[in-house]
């Protein structure tokens, strides 16, 4: 049964070009509704495999189907903000945090699936610094800023794909801004396709005093612990990153050890990183108002749903009775024509004893038709069915 | 919104009036049928009243109900000709029977019941004559007959009526209609040879019957005036008028 027929609340979360999202209340439990623009896409086979594993560090996703042409997911409501909301995030976070994305697309890889849409968007991090990804299998390039140079020429994701992505949401959640600026496709394309000649460190040490401000970095020597990252996600041909998510995981190890991710200042860093997570959820006020539409378009349709299963129902009720009916009509002996044709089978059949009876004497002077004649009459052999 | 809403419980309202409709027009298919094969069950085996009474509680519900009509004209003719073999008055249920025939051919045009409806006449017709043998059957049988042209124990009565009103030659024409049709059907024989002889055509008499006697060697009827026509030859013969 759909997770939205007994949905009694729903309030409006986002509201974008991409999608609408909605958060749906059944009873205690609450449920995010993202309604898709008309045109996006989803890999069905990513859906089925999400809707029947649950997979650590990914959204559990409950539901996926089309509504108005345009698909919609449900999945588990998470209590947390997205990534974009605590950048810029000090460097060592980004890069702890980045790791447990590395596990979580493992898993999924191990799965046949990638998740071909890593954004800031699609990154919610938890009261406890859990993060969760979502948003996976969309069909397309995804976010344009984020999408490795083949994405955007229609391939579709894969480790390596996903891997430059991961680099552009480490710049992102460093600096607070994507490495890739655009204002069209086109433009994001040859940007994309250009990306070796970008000097990323010489971007963050252009902006250090900033990064420093906001703690994101420490100083200049954390640029040359990132810089293995970048030279080996921030490739056009695929061929140049990192073999696999293990090869980067190990990176990000390094990365991480050397940004001091291992020590024992990382603890206070984290605990504050937590803490700054656990504010802005408490002062999360992105819910919109009370959504009575929403509820009504797809309770509409569960209701059609509903209807539809209720009449298959019933043909299926009417047809077995039928059935049952014409089986025990046919399975109690002859009609009542086979009955009457038998009968009249019998009263017709000519026998040689029913003629006249030579012995009774015609009398032919008696005007109207003699009773003899009448008693020897050949009639329909009632006599002979005894 | 509310519109919709009511729209669709209005929709849904409907739907399940015309399933629930359905689904009692299926039960009380059931319980008829269920009747009406109970009383052809009783017809089969012979308890008569009590197929009447299933066909009739059918009716009851349902007049035009053809199979149960049906059943029940049937129900009727048997009883009829039980009294018939028992050698009862059976004037009263072949008109029973009759009457339901005619129901029931307004009901079912088919003609699948022509035939039986026309041998009920045919009864009818005798069982009227047996009562008053001057009374008018040439109706009935008209319509027996019309309604199946190959039912000669109508043709044959027909003949009989004929012939006792004086009109001979037609009488004569039905009976060599019936031999030429149904060649075993001895009455025939038997009565077109007896209007030769009583017409004194002794030779032609015998022609008939001992026609009728080389297709039919073992009816006795024929044989004996087969014999006695021959009887009668060989007399004329002798007495030299022959």
């Amino acid at each position: 049964m759909s997770v939205l027929a007994d949905c009694t609340r729903a309030t409006l979360l986002h509201r974008g070009g991409e999608a609408q999202i909605f958060r749906v209340w059944v009873g205690n439990k609450s449920y995010v509704l993202k309604w898709y623009a008309e045109g996006c896409k989803f890999d069905a086979a990513v859906s089925e495999v999400l809707l029947h594993n649950r997979i650590d560090g990914i959204y559990h996703l409950m539901e996926s189907g089309e509504k108005q042409g345009r698909p919609f997911l449900v999945y588990d409501f998470v209590e947390g903000v997205d990534s974009a909301q605590l950048t810029p995030m000090p460097a060592v976070e980004a890069v702890a945090s980045l790791r447990k994305l590395v596990a979580t697309l493992k898993r999924l890889s191990e799965r046949g699936v990638h998740h071909g849409d890593l954004n800031p968007a699609n990154v919610l991090f938890g009261s406890e610094g859990l993060v969760t990804l979502i948003d996976c299998g969309i069909v397309g390039p995804g976010a344009l800023a984020y999408a490795a140079p083949e994405r955007l020429r229609g391939k579709p994701a894969n480790e390596k794909s996903d891997a430059y992505s991961l680099g552009m949401l480490l710049y992102y959640w460093i600096t607070g801004e994507a490495l890739v600026k655009a204002s069209s496709f086109d433009e994001f394309v040859d940007k994309a396709a250009a990306i070796d000649s970008v000097d990323v460190t010489s971007n963050l040490y252009g902006m250090m005093d900033c990064l420093v401000a906001s703690r994101a970095l420490r100083g200049v020597e954390d640029l040359a612990k990132l810089e293995p990252l970048w030279k080996g996600l921030f490739c056009e041909n695929p061929e140049d990153r990192v073999e696999d998510l293990d090869e980067l995981d190990e990176l990000l190890d390094i990365a991480l050890d050397g940004l001091g991710g291992n020590g024992v200042g990382f603890a206070k860093t984290h605990e504050k990183f937590v803490y700054d997570i656990v504010q802005k959820i408490g002062t999360n006020g992105n819910e919109g108002p009370e959504n009575a539409q929403i509820l009504l378009e797809f309770a509409s349709e569960r209701k059609t749903k509903r209807n539809k299963k209720s009449l298959f129902a019933i043909i299926f009720i009417v047809a077995l009775l039928l059935t049952v009916l014409g089986i025990v009509l046919q399975s109690n002996g002859t009609s009542v024509d086979e009955t009457g044709a038998l009968m009249l089978q019998k009263s017709r059949a000519l026998n040689a004893d029913g003629v006249p009876n030579i012995d009774e004497k015609l009398d032919s002077a008696v005007m109207g038709v003699d009773s003899l004649i009448l008693k020897s009459l050949p009639v329909p052999q009632i006599g002979e069915s005894e | 919104m509310f519109g919709r809403v009511c729209s669709q419980a209005h929709l849904f309202g409907r739907f399940v009036k015309e399933i629930v409709t359905v689904v009692v027009a299926i039960c009380f298919c059931a319980c008829t049928e269920s009747d009406v094969k109970r009383g052809n069950v009783a017809l089969q085996i012979g308890d008569f009243d009590r197929a009447i009474a299933n066909f009739t509680k059918v009716l009851d519900v349902d007049p035009a109900n053809r199979d149960a009509r049906y059943g029940l004209a049937l129900s009727y003719y048997a009883v009829a000709e039980d009294k018939e073999r028992l050698k009862l008055p059976s004037l009263e249920l072949w008109g029973r029977t009759v009457s339901e025939f005619r129901i029931l051919s307004r009901v079912d045009s088919t003609g699948k019941i022509n035939a039986a409806y026309s041998t009920s006449l045919f009864y009818l017709a005798k069982a009227t004559l047996s009562g008053n043998g001057r009374a008018n059957v040439l109706h009935l049988l008209d319509h027996s007959i019309q309604l199946d042209s190959a039912n000669y124990f109508s043709h044959n009565l027909r003949a009989i009526v004929l012939a006792n009103r004086g009109d001979v030659e037609e009488a004569k024409k039905i009976y060599a209609y019936i031999v030429t049709r149904e060649p075993k059907f001895a009455s025939a024989y038997v009565n077109l040879g007896n209007l030769y002889w009583e017409s004194g055509d002794i030779e032609q008499a015998w022609d008939i019957w001992s026609m009728g006697h080389e297709v039919l060697p073992g009816d006795r009827t024929l044989a004996h005036w087969t014999m006695v026509a021959e009887d009668s030859l060989k007399a004329l013969v002798e007495q030299g008028e022959l």
